[in-house]
């Protein structure tokens, strides 16, 4: 009877311990730390910031600086607003918002990477922001971007880029006499560079990663033969003369054995490591990369240079993209959203960016005796500089389904022998046809 | 099995064939492991090193001295703990009771409901993930460790009643008569004959379960988006950056997230090696 008598009480111990913890782990959500906090600043807001970056990571350098940033907007914004960083990996942070918009919901300050700016404003997970951002460009002075190019083509402005990226040629100065400075030269010097255990150069033709291994070649290139990728209205004109040219001269590279066949196989990331392994002599890689490629034992050797174009006189126009800060389509309220954008965009806190290998959006910050001691200033400044000779451009929603599809017709030239404008009149129609 | 009627045992060449091939699939199948403990102990420099080295000549903790002080891989590690216990926990014992139900019971369209318990398991969770997204939305449960449970447990009960149905369906009838003639009511035969004589057969396929919320992503990361609740599958992530792959530190905290699925099979293999042979072995 005894027995029968402990075994219910540990029975019942045992489903309030159960209860118990379920009740605590949805609980959790919503702790008293929360509402201490809200009751304390009782006029202003508590806003969500999405952005791939983990604030709580103290081993990335960016991830200090967002931490630190956050953390110094919530001790001083005059408003009591505070600001809680909710973060994505980089490559769900697309669905993720989508997903969360089509639900109603979202946060208030959103990052979103601008060749996928206009997916994120068809889903409707963005909110216009002209009647701010305008007035805010021109009193920054310094902003790289105009509000005219931030503009898109419903005459709103729905982000703010707050760092910039830049594509250029990466090689090993060992192995290169100099710079290659045209299409010609990359293809001498890197051919001859060429071993047994290593390669001259290499583009990532594979499709993952969306296939941006190529494409952030290939659309320096189309405009350095004097060709568009898509048109304004957003037609694909890259199987133009100069879309053709691109492709035969990426064959050549292959036929000249400054690449190989083990190209179709690697995405952006697997050239950049093969380049930080010392089984690459050159990849073209966004400047973004720099602190992960300069942890490699070769990197004494590594030098970076504008993009060969076709002739030696004129690099192939830089590919910038970066980072831009929109306010959430379900923001409590766009105006105190967008003052954490201004906050951030502060010369102060872009001067911090550049302390964590970010190269800035607000050239003032180039004057800054910190900045000048970055020992990558030098390089920052020459990207800068490279950075002005293309224009951030923001693709169409559909952009990573056509670089998937671009890069299969790539793959049918270069290593199956197929007629390259016939490939890239087949993928423009496919487009265009949508 | 009597060593001397083993197949094995009359035939020396074979055993000895079979001892290398074994040792073959067991180098092959342990080699990723040995190589992400390698990368994990090199340095940052030496990961992307060519020719790669082995054995790295020169061995850092840093990378698991990182992942545990410059991260918050404990929290992802704590809630992939709680999240998995109890999801495999409740999950096991709602599916042990409904198998038994559905085997011992006389119940009508037994076959129909069983198969349809199947069915559901054979939605396509992405197929689920915008509704149930909607759903714990307005029913506040989002960004909450209760509704990855509730998920969880929802998924794995069906599969699960069906495998312990198949176990269940091997256990002699009689054994539940007996037990009924000698005073038995029908739910103290499950608890007193049915689950000791079946433990091989639930804990495998708890097991099995529990390696499935472990390492599951597609939901950890779509219902969660607050990092002190973010599982370890979601959690690892965090080394695949935009501005690279940290391999040293991915490697590392790989090396560390699997040590509790390890320790669950060495504690558990006795039972999951019989529960394994007996969906084996038919008679």
């Amino acid at each position: 009877m005894k027995l029968k008598h402990l075994k219910k009480t540990v029975s019942v111990l045992l489903s309030a311990a159960l209860i118990a913890t379920l009740v605590g782990c949805s609980s959790s959500s919503n702790d008293g730390s929360d509402t201490a906090q809200s009751e304390e600043n009782a006029e202003g807001i508590d806003m969500t910031f999405w952005i791939f970056l983990d604030p709580n990571s103290t081993e990335d350098p960016r991830s200090v600086v967002l931490s630190e940033i956050v953390e110094e907007y919530n001790e001083t914004n005059e408003y009591g607003n505070t600001v809680t960083v909710e973060s994505f990996n980089y490559s769900e942070f697309e669905a993720q918002a989508i997903q969360a918009a089509a639900a109603g919901t979202g946060p208030d300050i959103i990052n979103c990477f601008s060749d996928q700016l206009m997916q994120h404003i068809e889903a409707g997970t963005v909110q216009p922001m002209t009647e701010y951002a305008a007035d805010f460009i021109d009193e920054m002075g310094d902003y790289i971007h105009t509000a005219d190019k931030l503009t898109q083509a419903d005459g709103e402005i729905y982000s703010l880029p707050w760092e910039s990226r830049v594509t250029t040629l990466w090689y090993r100065s060992d192995i290169y006499d100099t710079a290659p400075a045209s299409w010609d030269d990359l293809l001498t010097m890197s051919s001859e560079a060429s071993t047994d255990l290593a390669l001259g150069f290499g583009i990532g033709l594979s499709e993952d990663g969306n296939g941006a291994g190529l494409i952030e070649t290939f659309i320096p290139w189309i405009h350095s033969a004097g060709g568009e990728f898509l048109d304004e209205d957003g037609n694909a004109v890259f199987n133009s003369d100069a879309g053709v040219q691109v492709v035969e001269y990426i064959k050549e590279l292959v036929d000249n054995g400054s690449m190989d066949q083990t190209m179709m196989n690697m995405s952006y990331d697997d050239v950049v490591d093969a380049f930080k392994s010392g089984t690459l002599y050159g990849v073209n890689a966004g400047t973004q990369r720099a602190a992960t490629i300069l942890e490699s034992s070769y990197a004494d050797s590594f030098e970076t240079c504008p993009m060969p174009g076709v002739t030696a006189d004129d690099p192939a126009p830089a590919y910038n993209a970066g980072q831009t800060l929109a306010i959430g389509a379900f923001a409590q309220n766009p105006e105190m959203s967008m003052d954490f954008i201004k906050f951030f965009l502060s010369e102060e806190n872009q001067v911090k960016w550049v302390g964590a290998n970010c190269l800035p959006v607000r050239t003032g910050v180039f004057d800054y005796d910190e900045v000048k001691e970055n020992p990558m200033y030098d390089d920052m400044m020459e990207w800068s500089e490279y950075a002005q000779t293309g224009e951030i451009t923001f693709y169409p929603a559909d952009y990573t389904e056509l670089c998937t599809e671009l890069v299969g017709a790539v793959q049918k030239v270069v290593y199956q022998g197929a007629d390259a404008k016939e490939e890239l009149d087949s993928v423009a129609e496919w487009y265009n046809s949508k | 099995m009597n060593k001397k009627n083993s197949s094995l045992g009359k035939t020396p060449g074979l055993d000895f064939l079979t001892v290398i091939i074994l040792i073959g699939a067991s180098v092959i199948s342990l080699f990723p492991v040995l190589w992400g403990l390698s990368t994990a102990l090199k340095t940052d420099d030496a990961v992307t090193m060519f020719p790669p080295e082995i054995i790295p000549s020169n061995i850092t903790l840093d990378n698991f001295v990182s992942v545990f002080t410059k991260s918050d891989f404990m929290i992802y590690m704590r809630n992939s703990i709680l999240v998995t216990l109890i999801g495999v926990v409740v999950a096991t014992v709602v599916a042990a009771h409904a198998a038994y139900a559905l085997t011992f019971f006389k119940i009508r369209f037994r076959k129909g409901i069983s198969f349809f318990i199947l069915m559901t398991s054979m939605v396509p969770p992405v197929a689920l993930l915008v509704p149930l997204y909607m759903l714990s939305v307005k029913l506040n449960l989002y960004n909450t460790r209760i509704l990855l449970i509730l998920v969880y447990t929802a998924w794995r009960t069906p599969v699960l009643t069906w495998i312990m149905q198949g176990f269940f369906e091997k256990l002699p009838m009689e054994i539940v008569e007996a037990g009924i003639i000698d005073g038995c009511s029908k739910t103290k035969a499950f608890y007193k004959l049915i689950l000791p004589i079946s433990q091989p057969g639930i804990v495998s396929a708890a097991l099995l379960s529990a390696v499935y919320v472990w390492n599951d992503y597609l939901v950890s990361s779509s219902f969660i988006t607050t990092n002190e609740k973010k599982m370890i599958s979601v959690g690892l992530y965090q080394y695949i950056t935009q501005y690279g792959i940290k391999w040293g530190l991915l490697m590392a905290a790989v090396m560390v997230s699997i040590i509790p699925i390890i320790i669950l099979f060495v504690c558990l293999q006795r039972k999951f090696v019989d529960g394994m042979a007996a969906g084996a072995v038919k008679g």
